[in-house]
């Protein structure tokens, strides 16, 4: 990626850290990004349970490893870590980085609970199917925060990784928070944007379709997999028929047997293929919530559109109040203005220039204001804009891998269907 | 092995004299003459469907037996009697006043010399064939006569439905091949005439050799005796017990079919409304265009070759017949007044249009008590159409006016056409339509299975012989407003509730009598919601099911069907044996009588009493008692040898059909594995070519943003397809070990 301008939002605002050191060492090397110097596993989940004034609470942890591949990054020590992380930790980082970074697209967490579900799937929270399904859904988060170029240089990433103590009131230090943009902003600014910008409209709009998409395929699809169920699961009985029947017959007792035991592998084959169609599943939703991920740019874009337009009016209303005050004796018409001068008599000279002095600051002030406004806000669009194109990239390198994964899991499957078929079919001839 | 080799010394003696065939035909006219001339009464019973074919007098039956017992010995060579080849085919509707039917095209291409012609073609309605089986059943009591295709479809099917047609010319073709292939049966006389006589011929001929009045009370006899068997030959309790858990087993598997076909169908529901996501999808990507338009292709392709694993028969058949359908009878059907009544939609008929009807002869039907019809024109009707009649629009009827027909002059109904209907195939009409009825007064009528589904409609009829109907539409139907459409069936129907109902499975039903109902009279009706129905693709998924019917469950069904016929010629078999028993008793009892007076005084006998020679008395009574065990013994050899004969023949026949039944099996259970193999084969086609087209354009890729397959960046779908080809291979060899 021919992105390594410097980072536009990277705040360094905080002590630098050991491990700061091998990043600026990778940096110095030329590594774009993160894990072209350095090994990220999510592994091993564990339950663990905590008690705190009574209150049970259990929960999961994953362990984190890295471990720095390179050796001209090595800087000390045999540069591996492993540290437990909870799910709520994982939360807090993708906060921070979504607040901190508002023109990235973050990459997304797992759901929280299973959606799309058929009736064999588990829906329980501590279920090994599901903890395990998020565990891979967590690396690669992880793995997307650190192949990113702008992300993999934050501290308090490196710190997720490899820094366990203390690493939350590092990240509470930031005062992140603080930064965020209310929802009620935000919503506001959507509804009173005057010019609605082309380009993030249409993000908007595609966002919106993608994920319409993408939760009508996971819909059907979990429809889908409780049929097939059903019509593999189904065949098994005719193991129990075949074997019975062989009992009342002379002559094919053998070939009805071993018939019957091919249609139980032909019912027990559904439950691999299933499983495995459950990681096409999950790759569909992490698209699913990577929309969310780009209406999250979207909002936060009109937020600083709808600052930058009221900076504008701002100032267009000072200029004409300082207009009408310069041209003060011909205004006429009904105004508050008018009102005061019918009331008080007309302001003296002084007085008006003194206004138009206060006014000429402001108009001042409030040009720089908008300056800023309008730096930011191109700062923003160019970042956003880099990013956004980026994410399409990927999105269309990935999309092709998901498709042809899922081709392939159905060569599997027709492959396995052959073959069991065609072995139930030899024993037939043996009839 | 050794069994067979056996058997092959046995008859190898036999074979010489059955060689000739036109001889052993000569031999067979006149027994057939006789049959014909004896049972020359009772026109009106042709149309019955009595199922226990009665015995012959004991004269017609031992020389029948002999013949028989010449014959049997063919039954080991199965070449030599394929020199007849029929096929059962296009099916064409015919309207009369009272009474519209379908003929079939029956065409003999035969080598046999006793056929004066090498090719026939005739037309047959379906109760010719019935004929024919009775007739067969009648001539050879102690063969195993291959079975019929119900008169009902189990799916409600209508009768005029292009698919219920071709199932049912199919198994046509079936039965009478069977017949044809039978050693004994394929030489019959009116096997023959069936297969060539010209219509008026064959009318007469039917007419001159009907009626089975008189044999009633034998075939009930016989059902008495057969309880009454003390010993029953291991050989036959043997074929008794395998029947019975072949026919069990045969159920099990047909309704496990049925189910993965639902299950399958639902799965090809999905498949249709999947592929499009993707083309939706397309139109928001600019660079996953093609990789999406491939992803939609693919389960095209799988859905349509689930669709074909469901119906392997080629499409163009099913369309050749619907045109045929569409274009001709239906047509017909419109102008004439009556087809309205056939098609299905009395139930318009007897609330508001029957005006049309009423002016043929079947709005008294309707308008007044049903007495009059079942008297006089009704008794056609309800031979052939009336039955599809019953299944809806009948409910009506008893609604209003058939409450007097049930109570009583029903019976008359019952006892003639009617009665056959409710014994056999009518249990499945009456599962709908009857409840209601039986909730009011036609409970007396159904006194077999109908109580119980009136009792609490829907449960019930599964525990009788409703069980396929209920497990496959009726339950859907049912907890959907089913309730309404059986409270007067059609009615409300097309007025609004069948929406849901197609939503619902109830389709099947929509399918077969609604698309008709919509194309004939009942457009009206279906104006608003029918038509919908019949034009979606729900209708294709249901001609779908019906076509998997007859790739599996049809032979299935033939061979369910089979158990039957066996059971039934073993009951024979075991009515032949007790009455051999019961004569030898006697004979024995006789005999140990005479025995005992000869040894025994008269003195004190009532005869001696009353002043009479005691010597005398006792002459007399030995005179007596020589003349009757003269007689019965002649009797017991008669019976010895019938009862030998039949089990000659039951033999033979069995291991016929053991031997058919074997290819059969392999040769259906092989289709079917087939089929998915192909079904699997097309889908790995359809998926390979997917990735090659997702793989295949080509694009610039810069980013490297999906960390952990960096490394894969540059393989290409051969690698791919490499990959999973050995990872495929592995698992399938671990799971099959």
């Amino acid at each position: 990626m021919a992105d390594d301008s410097p980072p536009t939002y990277s705040p360094d605002h905080f002590p630098s850290s050991p491990e700061e050191d091998t990043v600026e060492v990778a940096k110095k090397l030329g590594k774009t990004n993160m894990l072209q110097w350095m090994e990220i596993r999510v592994s091993e989940p564990e339950k663990r349970t905590t008690t705190s004034m009574k209150m049970q609470d259990t929960f999961m942890v994953y362990l984190i490893e890295t471990r720095i591949t390179d050796n001209d990054v090595k800087c000390k020590g045999d540069g591996t870590t492993s540290l437990w992380r909870r799910y709520s930790e994982f939360e807090l980082l993708r906060n921070y980085l979504e607040i901190t970074y508002p023109a990235l697209v973050i990459p997304p967490l797992p759901e929280k609970k299973a959606t799309y579900t058929w009736q064999n799937m588990a829906t329980d929270k501590f279920d090994a199917e599901f903890i395990e399904r998020r565990r891979a859904a967590l690396e690669i988060f992880l793995l997307r925060c650190a192949a990113h170029p702008i992300m993999c240089l934050d501290k308090i990433f490196i710190g997720f990784l490899q820094k366990e103590e203390a690493w939350k009131d590092t990240v509470y230090a930031t005062e992140f928070q603080s930064k965020a943009d209310s929802k009620l902003k935000s919503l506001n600014a959507s509804f009173r944007l005057k010019k609605p910008d082309q380009q993030f409209e249409e993000l908007k709009n595609y966002s919106n379709e993608i994920q319409g998409v993408i939760a009508n395929l996971l819909k059907v699809r979990a429809r889908m997999a409780d049929h097939q169920f059903g019509v593999h699961k189904l065949h098994g009985n005719y193991q129990r028929v075949f074997n019975e029947w062989s009992a009342i017959e002379r002559e094919m007792t053998d070939p009805l047997q071993s018939a019957g035991h091919y249609m139980n592998v032909y019912a027990q084959s559904i439950d691999t293929i299933l499983e495995e169609e459950e990681q096409y599943a999950d790759q569909l939703k992490e698209y699913l919530a990577f929309g969310e991920s780009l209406r999250s740019v979207c909002r936060k874009y009109e937020c600083l559109q709808y600052d930058q337009e009221r900076a504008e009016e701002g100032l267009t209303s000072k200029h004409s109040q300082k207009e009408a005050l310069v041209q003060g004796k011909t205004s006429t018409g009904f105004s508050l203005g008018s009102l005061k001068k019918a009331m008080f008599g007309a302001d003296t000279p002084e007085q008006r220039e003194l206004k138009i002095k206060h006014l000429e600051e402001q108009i001042k002030v409030n040009e720089v204001e908008l300056k800023q406004a309008n730096e930011e806000m191109q700062k923003f669009v160019d970042a956003a804009l880099r990013d956004i194109d980026r994410f399409k990239r990927q999105k269309t390198k990935d999309l092709k891998e998901i498709f042809t994964n899922y081709a392939i899991m159905q060569i599997k499957q027709c492959k396995k269907g052959i073959a069991i078929w065609t072995s139930a079919k030899d024993c037939f001839a043996k009839m | 092995m050794s069994d067979d080799l056996q058997e092959d010394g046995q008859t190898e003696p036999r074979r010489g004299k059955v060689m000739n065939k036109g001889e052993k035909q000569k031999f067979k006219d006149p027994l057939m003459n006789i049959v014909g001339e004896e049972t020359d009464d009772a026109d009106g019973e042709l149309e019955s469907l009595d199922l226990d074919a009665s015995c012959k007098s004991d004269a017609s039956m031992s020389r029948s037996s002999s013949l028989n017992v010449n014959l049997s010995g063919y039954d080991d060579n199965d070449a030599e009697t394929h020199d007849m080849s029929i096929t059962v085919d296009d099916p064409e509707k015919h309207s009369g006043t009272m009474d519209s039917y379908v003929t079939f095209r029956i065409t003999l291409k035969t080598t046999r010399t006793e056929f004066v012609c090498p090719e026939y073609e005739v037309r047959r309605r379906y109760n010719d064939f019935l004929w024919l089986r009775q007739k067969l059943e009648e001539t050879y009591p102690t063969h195993v006569v291959p079975p019929m295709p119900e008169k009902h479809s189990l799916r409600r099917l209508d009768r005029f439905s292009p698919e219920f047609l071709r199932i049912r010319a199919l198994a046509l073709q079936k039965f009478v091949n069977r017949v044809a292939d039978h050693p004994v049966q394929s030489f019959d006389k009116n096997f023959h005439i069936f297969l060539t006589a010209k219509a008026w011929e064959f009318q007469s001929h039917k007419k001159q050799s009907t009626g089975l009045l008189g044999r009633v009370s034998d075939s009930l006899y016989n059902m008495g005796s057969s309880y009454m068997l003390k010993y029953r030959k291991p050989e036959f309790a043997a074929i008794q017990d395998y029947i019975l858990a072949f026919g069990e087993k045969l159920a099990n598997i047909e309704r496990i079919t049925q189910r993965i076909v639902k299950e399958q169908t639902d799965f090809h529901t999905d498949l249709l409304e999947w592929g499009p996501i993707y083309t939706l999808w397309s139109n928001s990507e600019d660079q996953l265009v093609s990789s999406l338009h491939s992803m939609t292709k693919a389960v095209e392709t799988s859905s349509a070759s689930l669709k074909e694993l469901q119906s392997s028969s080629p499409d163009c058949e099913n369309v050749q017949y619907n045109g045929q359908q569409s274009s001709s009878p239906d047509c017909e059907t419109s102008s004439s007044p009556d087809c309205k009544i056939s098609s299905s939609p009395d139930c318009e008929i007897s609330s508001s249009p029957d005006c049309e009807i009423s002016s043929s002869p079947d709005c008294e039907i309707s308008s007044s008590p049903d007495c009059e019809i079942s008297s006089s024109p009704d008794c056609e009707i309800s031979s052939s159409p009336n039955c599809e009649i019953s299944s809806s629009p009948d409910c009506e009827i008893s609604s209003s006016p058939d409450c007097e027909i049930s109570s009583s002059p029903d019976c008359e109904i019952s006892s003639s056409p009617d009665c056959e209907i409710s014994s056999s195939p009518d249990c499945e009409i009456s599962s709908s339509p009857d409840c209601e009825i039986s909730s009011s007064p036609d409970c007396e009528i159904s006194s077999s299975p109908d109580c119980e589904i009136s009792s609490s409609p829907d449960g019930e009829i599964s525990s009788s012989p409703d069980c396929e109907i209920s497990s496959s539409p009726d339950c859907e139907i049912s907890s959907s407003p089913d309730c309404e459409i059986s409270s007067s069936p059609d009615c409300e129907i097309s007025s609004s509730p069948d929406c849901e109902i197609s939503s619902s499975p109830d389709c099947e039903i929509s399918s077969s009598p609604d698309c008709e109902i919509s194309s004939s009279p009942d457009c009206e009706i279906s104006s608003s919601p029918d038509c919908e129905i019949s034009s979606s693709p729900d209708c294709e998924n249901v001609q779908t099911i019906d076509a998997t019917e007859d790739h599996f469950n049809q032979p299935l069904r033939e061979y369910i069907l089979y158990t039957e016929c066996i059971k039934t010629v073993l009951r024979r078999r075991d009515a032949i044996q007790a009455q051999y028993e019961q004569t030898l008793d006697e004979l024995n009892k006789r005999k140990e009588e005479r025995d005992q007076l000869k040894i025994s005084d008269q003195t004190y006998s009532l005869g001696a009493f009353l002043g009479k020679d005691p010597d005398e008395v006792k002459q007399n009574k030995q005179d007596k008692l020589e003349q009757q065990v003269k007689e019965l013994t002649t009797q017991m050899e008669v019976l010895n040898d019938k009862s030998a004969v039949c089990d000659t023949d039951l033999r033979a026949d069995m291991e016929r059909w053991q031997k058919n039944k074997h290819r059969d099996m392999k040769e259906l259970f092989m289709e079917a594995a087939d089929r998915n193999v192909r079904y699997y084969e097309t889908c790995l086609k359809a998926w390979e070519d997917t990735i090659h087209s997702i793989q295949g354009k080509d694009f610039p890729v810069t980013a490297c943003d999906k960390p952990e397959r960096e490394d894969d960046k540059d393989k290409d779908d051969d690698i791919l397809l490499e990959k999973a080809e050995s990872t495929e291979t592995d698992k399938t060899a671990s799971d099959l070990s």
